[in-house]
């Protein structure tokens, strides 16, 4: 890593360490050391990449997850332990994972972060578990576990404080005064005076459920298989608590690490799993289970009131409106929210703005056209400009071409006058005569004349729809 | 005992487990969709046009609005109507335009549209509503699906006895097809063009029927079709084909 003083060493594996070189060294000193140093250019922003992912993946032990720093994580393992047997098998689990995935890691499960963090680093075992009497615990490790500033730990240092149970005792006022408040801040931290929440990665489940594999699974039919088996569970849970999901993610966590996410969203709240689960599936071929998923985790990331009773059964539901709640979901999970939508009357006399469109789960609109002047029934999206050859300002033209096609103009109807919406600031000033022509073989179309132009007879006219 | 039991009347049981069977159960009767003529409907296999059914129907505008007439005879004034377009024939055939259908009886209210940038979403959207009980039709614009892509719809369209039409863009090439009819529509020169909406219906293929050719019009006040009255002065449209 290239800084002030030439490129030095930024980290080092076991193997180097032992050989004594250390983080910080020059890298040409380090290569006096050991003239076979292997070295590879530092890449912090991978490295954080890499991190994140890790932290993603850990996911799989608790909801609340968080990279520390640049090379920790935290997990909040409260209330998830008893999923692995306990804080230590979680800990055994998680240290093998690491292990298999060719990571070296540092392992401590205390009972405030901060204590963790400190055991993790400066612990004498790769992996400590300590349960109550932290503060006995704490006590042999060095002040660096405090999470304190390089320079902060020098001048305890300096002051021959090096361990914990050298300051642990000391009276706080002069402490702080010689010291700063962050020492005081981080032993109260450390040993739980004061409380240090962590904040996840990700925003935290109302609900979730989990399913880990004993074997990893990879074949599509088990990944529903597993996906129904969520749901149900899920919906099980949303039932007791009288919710209903609005939008539902589900993790994937891969043997080698990594994780996927697939989320599906819903127009109402629903507890009704086959409902959900045809959602899934238009998704699930997305899936990728690489070398195998050991643990699949459903998470509701929002939901709804939605009072208990008889959910719908198919066909019991008279009459014509039927719900079509369930079918706009299942459109727009596959289309996008753009790709379905309903149309509203928009009391306006500009054509293009007469219609507007709305979300397909908005209630349909009960208003209608006014039709008091005869319209086309395709409009097109942008008006085209025509070639016409008319005989006089504010007369029908006589042939037009529109498309590279010569239309001879059998009969005319015209003009109707719509004036610009002078109301509206982004309104044009301009006239538009609009007549219907029918050409020689009948069909009929929709011109206008845009009467801003100057007034040349056969320049400034459009085609802007068609007739049936 | 055995006796009594033979007495009973199960017809109407069968009635009711039929109409159970055929998915008809959704207030949407299986009867056929009349075109309001008696002249079209007696002509037509299913008296009407088959509500469990595929049809196709060409000719540009004038076969929107062909379309247009056959969507309220078949929906009604209530019936919600998926209408699933392709995006990349918009720019042709310009939109649905809320306004001119509303001449055709039919309301904004009514429509659920489906945009799709691949003819594979259309299908499947199509599919999806086929399959959903409580839609009156479902309409493919803009599509042009192969012979397989046609009998999957038209056995999803038999599924829920609901009708669904195509309306193919007006560059294709024809296609062997599993719809139960074809229609090509064309404009007819109409002195009362204003009045009524008037075009030559060329039913070119009609499973179980015959080819038959009519002059027909959409009455704006009884909202159905008529035979027209007048034939005098009849040139038809050229193939949209070629004119586009």
């Amino acid at each position: 890593m290239p800084v002030s003083g030439g490129t030095r060493v930024s980290a080092v594996d076991s193997a180097a360490a032992s050989e004594g070189i250390h983080p910080g060294m020059t890298l040409a000193d380090a290569r006096a050391l050991l003239p076979s140093l292997l070295v590879a250019t530092a890449d912090p922003d991978s490295d954080a990449n890499a991190l994140n992912k890790l932290v993603d993946w850990c996911g799989r032990y608790t909801p609340f997850t968080a990279a520390d720093g640049p090379d920790g994580i935290i997990l909040d393992i409260s209330g998830c332990a008893h999923l692995f047997c306990g804080e230590e098998g979680l800990l055994i689990d998680l240290a093998a994972q690491f292990k298999r995935m060719r990571l070296t890691a540092r392992i401590a499960a205390a009972d405030t972060p901060g204590a963790a963090w400190g055991w993790a680093r400066y612990g004498a075992d790769e992996m400590t578990i300590h349960k109550g009497g932290i503060k006995d615990a704490m006590l042999p490790l060095s002040v660096a576990a405090l999470r304190l500033a390089p320079d902060v730990i020098e001048r305890l240092q300096q002051l021959g404080l090096h361990r914990i149970r050298d300051i642990i005792n000391l009276p706080r006022a002069p402490l702080a005064r010689r010291c700063g408040m962050t020492v005081l801040d981080r032993l109260d931290r450390v040993l739980g005076y004061v409380s240090e929440p962590i904040s996840p990665v990700r925003p935290s489940p109302e609900w979730r459920t989990r399913l880990p594999f004993v074997e990893p699974i990879g074949r599509a039919e088990d990944i529903a298989m597993a996906t129904k088996k969520l749901l149900d569970d899920l919906c099980d849970i949303l039932g007791k608590h009288n919710r209903g999901a609005r939008q539902l993610t589900l993790v994937l966590y891969r043997v080698d690490g990594t994780t996927q996410n697939i989320s599906i969203g819903t127009g109402q709240a629903t507890r009704n799993a086959k409902h959900l689960y045809r959602l899934f599936t238009e998704k699930l071929g997305t899936a990728d289970p690489g070398f195998g998923i050991e643990v699949m985790i459903l998470e509701a990331q929002a939901t709804n009131p939605l009072s208990g009773g008889q959910m719908g059964i198919a066909g019991h539901n008279p009459g014509h409106q039927q719900d079509l709640t369930p079918l706009i979901d299942r459109l727009r999970n596959r289309l996008g929210d753009q790709g379905v939508f309903r149309i509203t009357p928009v009391a306006s006399h500009i054509p293009e703005r007469a219609v507007t469109t709305q979300p397909a789960t908005a209630k349909a609109t009960d208003d209608d056209w006014i039709a008091d002047q005869p319209r086309p029934i395709r409009l097109l999206t942008y008006p085209e400009q025509i070639i016409v050859e008319a005989p006089a300002f504010h007369h029908p033209p006589k042939r037009f071409v529109w498309r590279r096609r010569t239309h001879q103009v059998k009969y005319a109807e015209g003009p109707e006058r719509i004036s610009p919406e002078w109301w509206r600031p982004d309104a044009g000033r301009t006239f538009r005569d609009y007549y219907r022509l029918e050409d020689q073989y009948g069909r009929r179309y929709w011109v206008f004349h845009d009467c801003g132009q100057i007034e040349i007879t056969d320049m400034g006219w459009f085609m802007h729809g068609l007739f049936a | 005992m055995m006796q009594e039991n033979k007495n009973i009347d199960l017809s109407g049981l069968k009635e009711t487990i039929q109409r159970l069977e055929s998915g008809g159960g959704y207030g949407y009767e299986a009867s056929p969709i009349s075109l309001g003529t008696s002249a079209v409907d007696d002509r037509l296999p299913w008296g009407g046009l088959a509500r469990g059914g595929l049809h196709e129907i060409n000719g540009g505008n004038a076969g929107f609005g062909f379309h247009a007439g056959l969507l309220r005879r078949a929906a009604g004034a209530d019936g919600c109507i998926l209408w699933c377009r392709h995006a990349k024939v918009e720019r042709e055939t310009g939109l649905p335009y809320g306004p001119g259908l509303a001449r055709f009886g039919l309301r904004a209210g009514q429509f659920l549209f489906v945009r799709a940038k691949h003819p594979v979403d259309v299908l499947w959207a199509m599919e999806e509503g086929l399959r959903t009980p409580g839609l009156a039709a479902v309409v493919g614009d803009g599509i042009q699906p192969d012979f397989t892509a046609t009998r999957r719809l038209q056995l999803a369209a038999e599924a829920m006895n609901t009708p669904a039409f195509i309306l193919p863009p007006l560059q294709k090439t024809t296609f062997a097809s599993a719809a139960l009819t074809r229609w090509d529509i064309a404009a007819v020169l109409n002195k009362h063009r204003n009045k009524t909406m008037r075009w030559q219906a060329n039913l070119r293929r009609c499973r179980g029927g015959a080819p038959k050719n009519w002059i027909i019009e959409w009455d704006e006040q009884t909202l159905r079709f008529d035979l027209a009255q007048i034939l005098a002065d009849r040139t038809t449209a050229p193939d949209q084909r070629q004119s586009a």
